[in-house]
C-alpha cells in the first residue's frame, strides 16, 4: 500500500535546491494504488474522449455538405415525381451543383482542429465508395439499349436506379455509424428498409418518397451532426 | 506485466493522451481547440502539457499560420507506448 507518511522532496526552483515538505498520497516511485471502480472509471473516460475526439474529426465540415446533398436528393427526386418528362442530364446538373458545393465547403472547413498526418480519410472513404457504386452502375446497367427498348425489357428503371443510389450512401452511413454514433446506423437501416418498402409497395409515389425520406434523413443528419459532434 | 503509468494517470492528462491517442499517427491536434475540448484553462493545459513533453509522451510544435502563433500537439512513439500499457494495466486491474 502506498505511505501517507509526509515526504521529504527535493526541488530545483532555478537555483540550488530547496528542501520542502509535502503531503503525498503515494510513493514517487511507485505507481499509483488504484481501486478496480477506478480503474473502470478511467477507461470509460479513456473511451468517452477517444469516441467525442473521433467524432469531432469525422465532423470536419461534413454537417453543411450532408444537408447539401439533403437538398439536392429533395429537388432531383422531387422533379422526377412531379415533372417526370424532365430530361436525365437534370440530375447530371445537380450532381455537378452537390460536387462543386462540397469541395467549397470542405474548404471553408479548414479550421478544422486535427491537422490530419494522411489527410482527409474520411473525405476520400465516400468518394472510393461512390466509385465503387458508379463503376457497377456503368458496368450493369442495361446502356446499350434506347430508351423504348429499356422501357420494355426493363420496366422501372428509373425507380430500380434511384433506390440503388440511395441505399449506397446508406450503406456507409451505417458502416459509419459502427465507429462513430449509433444514429447512423439506424439512419442508415431506417433509409435503406424504407426505400425498398417505397420501392416494392409505394410504386406511384415512389420518387416523393424518396425525396422526402431520402433527402430529409440526409438534411436530418447533417443537423444532427452540427448540433451533437462538438 | 503492463503497469500504471503515474504520469498519465492524473485526470487532466489521461483525458489528453486519450484526445491525442484518437488521432491517427503522426496527426496533430491545435492547443486551444484541446483546451476547449476537454474544458481546461491556457494556463492548466499548458502545464500539463510541459509535464507529458518533458516526459517524452508528446511533441509540441509552434508555427505560425497567417501570421498568428499556433501551437500544435502530437503523440510520440513513447507516448503511445506507455498508454497502451496504462491501458492494459487498468484493464488488468477491472479483472482482479
Amino acid at each position: 500500500m502506498a505511505s501517507h507518511q509526509p515526504k521529504k522532496i527535493k526541488i530545483a526552483v532555478d537555483g540550488p535546491a530547496i528542501l520542502c515538505i509535502t503531503e503525498c498520497s503515494m510513493e514517487q516511485d511507485q505507481a499509483p494504488a488504484i481501486t478496480p471502480e477506478e480503474a473502470r472509471a478511467s477507461l470509460a473516460e479513456i473511451d468517452r474522449i477517444v469516441l467525442l475526439t473521433r467524432q469531432t474529426i469525422a465532423r470536419g465540415g461534413s454537417a453543411p455538405i450532408v444537408i447539401l446533398w439533403g437538398v439536392i436528393w429533395m429537388i432531383g427526386y422531387g422533379d422526377m415525381q412531379f415533372f417526370p418528362q424532365t430530361p436525365h442530364w437534370f440530375w447530371a446538373i445537380l450532381d455537378v451543383v452537390g460536387i462543386a458545393g462540397s469541395f467549397r465547403l470542405g474548404r471553408w472547413s479548414r479550421e478544422s482542429p486535427v491537422k490530419h498526418a494522411h489527410g482527409g480519410r474520411i473525405g476520400i472513404s465516400w468518394l472510393i465508395l461512390f466509385a465503387f457504386g458508379a463503376i457497377w452502375f456503368i458496368l450493369l446497367g442495361p446502356w446499350s439499349l434506347n430508351a423504348p427498348q429499356q422501357a420494355k425489357y426493363i420496366p422501372d428503371l428509373d425507380r430500380k436506379i434511384a433506390a440503388y443510389w440511395a441505399t449506397v450512401p446508406m450503406f456507409a452511413y451505417v458502416l459509419m455509424g459502427l465507429w462513430l454514433d449509433r444514429f447512423f446506423v439506424w439512419l442508415g437501416a431506417f433509409v435503406t428498409i424504407a426505400t425498398l418498402v417505397g420501392y416494392f409497395y409505394i410504386t406511384g409515389y415512389f420518387f416523393l418518397w424518396m425525396a422526402v425520406i431520402g433527402g430529409g434523413s440526409l438534411v436530418v443528419s447533417g443537423v444532427f451532426i452540427r448540433k451533437n459532434w462538438k | 506485466m503492463a503497469e500504471i503509468d503515474r504520469i498519465i494517470h492524473a485526470p487532466a492528462r489521461l483525458r489528453i493522451m486519450s484526445t491525442l491517442m484518437a488521432l491517427a499517427p503522426q496527426s496533430q491536434v491545435d492547443f486551444r481547440a484541446l483546451g476547449k475540448a476537454l474544458d481546461l484553462t491556457d494556463g492548466n493545459l499548458g502545464a500539463h502539457l510541459q509535464t507529458l513533453e518533458e516526459a517524452g509522451y508528446i511533441k509540441v510544435e509552434k508555427s505560425f499560420v497567417d501570421r498568428k502563433p499556433r501551437t500544435h500537439l502530437s503523440v510520440t512513439s513513447k507516448g503511445r507506448a506507455r498508454f497502451e500499457d496504462h491501458v492494459a494495466a487498468l484493464r488488468e486491474i477491472c479483472r482482479v
